[in-house]
């Protein structure tokens, strides 16, 4: 009795972990309920291997990891879905980034459930992160 | 994240033996050869192929020594289009080189603290 | 007319490098060089605030570090003997030429000793090294200005 006390909560854990490799690849985290729009412009393309999307209000990160074979034309790739996304959401201010550095704090903060003014003050920190040129 | 290495790897491994073809066959001397690697660098940057290279295999195009002739050419272009002619001049360093910078203080430190034939002073 | 025998002769009786086997070497080494170097980037990036772009810097510096502790203690010969470009195309192996003229020399002092055998052998890197950055730099701004090719 007491063996399936510990055993089936880590049944149901290490199946639901293992899931979550699979489907985590494509993560929206933020306030604006638009998830199913912006995993649709993203799936749409081949090259995305994995993306994690932050947002708060206008501000937009979309950090994308482009699949290995692919990353010779990472910097068209990223201009290309720069401009998607401009088209798209004219009124936010979106950046579209597929550094990895960009992708691993966005995961952070995903995993550190961070909100409101810290969100908005650690995109700025990322946006201006990714600007930088040394 | 292991084809990051794998791919690392590989370009790196190929970069060296261009380099060892051309000690080789071309019975180039280290010097001759190290310093032609260096001008593809640069020429590649120039034509923009460099960067892509970098995209996709990392450290296998940052870490061989063809990356000083990419990235003095970066930082001469990138000033030069800043600020016309007179950047290719003032840029080269600008951007990055610090693999000399570095070569420069390790040595100067490693001669302080290190005796030659390897004893450590 | 003898120059030219000898010459010859040299060539004849000169053993030919092991092709194949030299490559394969210079192959691994130098790959794993530069897979070490991808995990210092991987540590700038993931430890450090630095990107993709920027990680660069840090982890040249760091490979030439490397290269010092393996320069001083005289192991870097030892590769180096083994691997042939393996050893000396990786930035580590500037590093190595470098380290090692200057502690070669510091025993004729700092100023002309380290000072003046520093580039013995790696001024030639850096010499042609910024002669054809110049060049290719100056290329492309004229073609920029004539209008062939956009920065």
């Amino acid at each position: 009795m007491r063996l399936l006390g510990i055993m089936l909560p880590l049944l149901v854990s290490v199946s639901l972990l293992s899931s979550c490799n699979e489907k985590e690849k494509f993560i929206v985290y933020g306030s604006p309920d638009n998830e199913k729009e912006v995993e649709a412009i993203l799936k749409e393309h081949d090259f995305v291997d994995k993306t994690t999307v932050i947002q708060y209000d206008d501000s937009m990160l979309v950090a994308v990891q482009i699949k290995p074979w692919d990353k010779w034309k990472k910097a068209k790739l990223e201009k290309k879905l720069q401009k998607e996304f401009d088209e798209k959401y004219p009124n936010k201010d979106v950046l579209v980034s597929a550094d990895f550095k960009i992708f691993y704090e966005a995961n952070k903060i995903k995993k550190d459930k961070i909100e409101d003014n810290k969100l908005n003050d650690k995109i700025k920190e990322l946006k201006e992160l990714s600007k930088e040129e040394s | 994240m292991v084809m990051s290495f794998v791919f690392a790897f590989i370009v790196g491994g190929i970069i060296c033996v261009i380099g060892q073809l051309l000690m080789d066959v071309g019975k180039l001397t280290p010097g001759h050869t190290l310093s032609t690697l260096v001008v593809v660098g640069a020429i590649l940057d120039g034509m923009g192929l460099y960067e892509p290279l970098i995209d996709f295999a990392g450290a296998g195009a940052t870490v061989p020594i063809t990356s000083f002739g990419n990235s003095l050419t970066h930082g001469a272009m990138a000033e030069a289009e800043k600020h016309g002619l007179v950047g290719v001049l003032s840029g080269m360093f600008e951007v990055t080189s610090a693999g000399i910078s570095a070569a420069i203080v390790f040595g100067f430190i490693g001669a302080l603290i290190f005796k030659p034939k390897g004893n450590i002073d | 007319m003898e120059k030219e025998q000898y010459k010859k002769l040299e060539q004849n009786v000169t053993p030919k490098p092991p092709y194949l086997k030299n490559v394969a070497k210079a192959f691994f080494v130098g790959g794993l060089i530069c897979t070490i170097g991808q995990a210092v980037s991987l540590f700038y990036m993931i430890f450090f605030n630095f990107t993709e772009a920027t990680a660069g810097n840090p982890t040249v510096a760091t490979m030439v570090f490397f290269a010092m502790i393996l320069t001083g203690f005289g192991l870097y010969k030892r590769i180096g003997q083994c691997a042939g470009a393996g050893s000396a195309v990786p930035v580590t192996g500037f590093g190595n030429a470098v380290i090692s003229a200057a502690i070669e020399h510091r025993s004729e002092g700092l100023v002309l000793g380290v000072g003046g055998n520093l580039f013995k052998l790696a001024g030639s890197v850096v010499l042609f090294g910024v002669v054809s950055a110049f060049f290719v730099g100056l290329i492309k701004y004229i073609l920029v200005t004539i209008g062939v090719v956009s920065w």
